[in-house]
């Protein structure tokens, strides 16, 4: 038997607590985001299916949720903020430099984000800039929009596909050998990596530099590591990219929020620099990823350098709960309730209430039994109930 | 999740009895866990490493979640379940092939024609076959896959093999080898950074016993 009351699989209700905090932490973000200059902007929730379907920010096909328009067109539910966000700067804005914040939800066939399809995502991008002083701020503001919601310890893991894409160069692989590289690094397999290296004949030096690729991460010192393995100024370039970023954040102080991973090599296929992800003690998944991605316009006619990062914010409301930093609406002190013509002394009773600081809710319940019920379902000790005679406590 | 324990997922049986032979190599008291019980959830003796017990195609989803950091999985679960973990160490044990087996002289490689195949991997042979462009029909099983083409569910079987002797004594063949599968070390993308005070450690400890 179907039940039209069940939900669809992977997506969530959110009831007033729940509710509450989300607003309350998505609020504090954006305002965070604001208070250094990124306007918020906001895209449809459709888009085209062809916006997704080729290019640098191609998403995998399976992924899309696909929509038919009454004229046969496809569309999609957009699965980021980031490639629309790319289409109206590369159509609807003037050349310059832009920051903008955005809050949104994205959706994907496929469950990601704690077996969700239909996730939130908030964050920033900046367009149109280029350079170490850009990418200090993104990270920068990444540690302090994070500080804003609560969160402690938490780290931004920095790496740079720069360095592993120099590392493949010289191993003059096709695209699909690349691939299957990839999937390994990004699992660590290095069983996985001793057979690529066997069946597409790999030299020793090569191999050796992608075995220890999977423990190149950890604190700065990492770096000086990963420096000494650079075969190519690529790579060279992407380690002092990040040796700059840290001296910066380390200039202001936020340091100890920072960790390194090289064996990053960038899933999503846009990005072309550094990029980072958030990741605490609490919980087994990222609540946070950004990077640079100066190709991804490209695909749209300009090429325009941009980096941003997004949280999930569904990863961030379980992170905060399970550190007790989750924001909980207050408690209801008192719920009035009265007689319909006792409207007006009910009204500034509430008033009154109010002005003191009493958290009142004015209820529509015209008996005490009413009011009984309401008081439950607020979660109020306390009730009040105005007849044409008196003021009874309940 | 603890704050600073670190948690294993371990399938019950002979995966979890080689593994806790390795942990107590490495100084890990817990022998104990594999005594009878009926909880599902233990520690150490030192209080730093909790264990828990679940089914072995389980394993990787625990650690995909972070509930647990580490866990011992066969390699045959890891490529059915396609789960996002870093696999560390192939921990040498558990040996076996995943294979097509079924009736000597069955053509594997028959285009024209869709074959039957009996299979609890259902996601590995879908791949296997979509790979090479063939049409076949999946017959998910959950035991006795071997019966398959002898009752003539299947044309064949896509399996784990170990020794080969059920598949002898059913006057079954080997007809296709397609990857060779041991126990390997997962470990939750980030625990590993997290906890890399404990994980770190554990791990190049776990590899030095099993490459000695």
């Amino acid at each position: 038997m179907t039940n039209k009351f069940k939900l669809p699989q992977g997506v969530l209700d959110y009831l007033p607590e729940e509710c509450y905090s989300k607003t309350l932490i998505e609020n504090k973000l954006i305002g965070c985001f604001k208070d250094y200059g990124y306007r918020q902007i906001d895209t449809p929730i459709l888009e085209r299916y062809d916006l997704f379907e080729s290019g640098i920010g191609k998403v995998s096909l399976k992924k899309l949720f696909k929509v038919t328009d009454i004229d046969g067109d496809l569309l999609v539910l957009r699965p980021d903020m980031t490639v629309p966000i790319s289409r109206i700067n590369c159509t609807k804005l003037p050349e310059g430099q832009y920051k903008f914040c955005y809050q949104g939800k994205v959706f994907s066939m496929l469950e990601e984000s704690g077996k969700l399809r239909e996730f939130t995502q908030i964050g920033v991008e900046v367009l149109g800039a280029k350079g170490n002083g850009v990418d200090i701020e993104i990270v920068m503001l990444a540690i302090k929009s994070m500080l804003e919601t609560g969160l402690k310890d938490f780290q931004i893991e920095l790496g740079h596909v720069g360095f592993f894409k120099g590392l493949i160069k010289s191993m003059n692989l096709n695209d699909e050998q690349v691939n299957e590289l990839v999937e390994l690094v990004e699992k660590k397999d290095s069983i996985g990596e001793q057979v690529f290296a066997k069946k597409v004949g790999l030299d020793k030096k090569s191999l050796d530099l992608l075995l220890k690729l999977p423990m190149l991460f950890g604190s700065v010192e990492i770096l000086d590591e990963a420096f000494s393995m650079c075969v190519n100024e690529e790579m060279a370039a992407a380690i002092n990219n990040l040796k700059t970023i840290y001296k910066g954040v380390k200039a202001m102080g936020y340091d100890k929020y920072i960790s390194f991973d090289l064996s990053v090599v960038g899933k999503m296929n846009y990005y072309s620099g550094m990029v980072f992800k958030g990741i605490t003690k609490s919980y087994g998944r990222p609540f946070l990823i950004g990077g640079r991605y100066d190709n991804l316009c490209d695909s749209f006619g300009k090429h325009v350098p941009c980096v941003g990062f997004a949280a999930y914010m569904g990863y961030l409301q379980t992170i905060l709960s399970i550190q007790k930093k989750l924001p909980k609406p207050n408690s209801v002190d008192i719920v009035i309730g009265f007689e319909f013509d006792q409207m007006k002394i009910a009204e500034k009773l509430f008033d009154e209430y109010k002005a003191n600081g009493v958290n009142a809710v004015k209820s529509f319940a015209t008996t005490i039994e009413q009011l009984e019920k309401c008081m439950v379902s607020c979660n109020a000790k306390k009730g009040i109930f105005v007849t044409k005679d008196s003021i009874l406590e309940v | 999740m603890g704050q600073n324990i670190v948690t294993f997922a371990l399938a019950k049986g002979r995966l979890a009895e080689k593994s806790v032979e390795i942990l107590e190599k490495c100084g890990i008291k817990c022998k104990h866990i594999l005594e009878p019980t009926r909880k599902l959830q233990l520690e150490d003796e030192s209080g730093l490493y909790r264990f828990i017990f679940v089914k072995p195609t389980d394993v990787a989803i625990y650690v995909e979640r972070g509930v647990a950091d580490i866990g011992v999985v066969g390699k045959d679960s890891l490529l059915e379940g396609g789960q996002d973990v870093y696999e560390l160490l192939d921990l040498g044990f558990a040996k076996c092939r995943l294979c097509l087996a079924g009736f000597e002289g069955f053509d594997v490689n028959d285009s024209r024609n869709i074959i039957k195949v009996a299979t609890k991997y259902e996601n590995i042979t879908k791949r296997f076959f979509e790979s090479r462009g063939q049409n076949i029909d999946i017959i998910t099983l959950h035991g006795s896959i071997e019966l398959g083409p002898i009752v003539g569910l299947s044309d064949i079987i896509l399996d784990i093999v170990e020794s080969g002797k059920t598949l002898e004594e059913n006057n079954l063949k080997v007809l296709e080898e397609i990857a060779d599968c041991s126990a390997r070390l997962i470990v939750n993308k980030v625990s590993l950074k997290t906890k890399v005070d404990v994980i770190k450690p554990l791990v190049n400890n776990i590899e030095k016993i099993v490459k000695a």
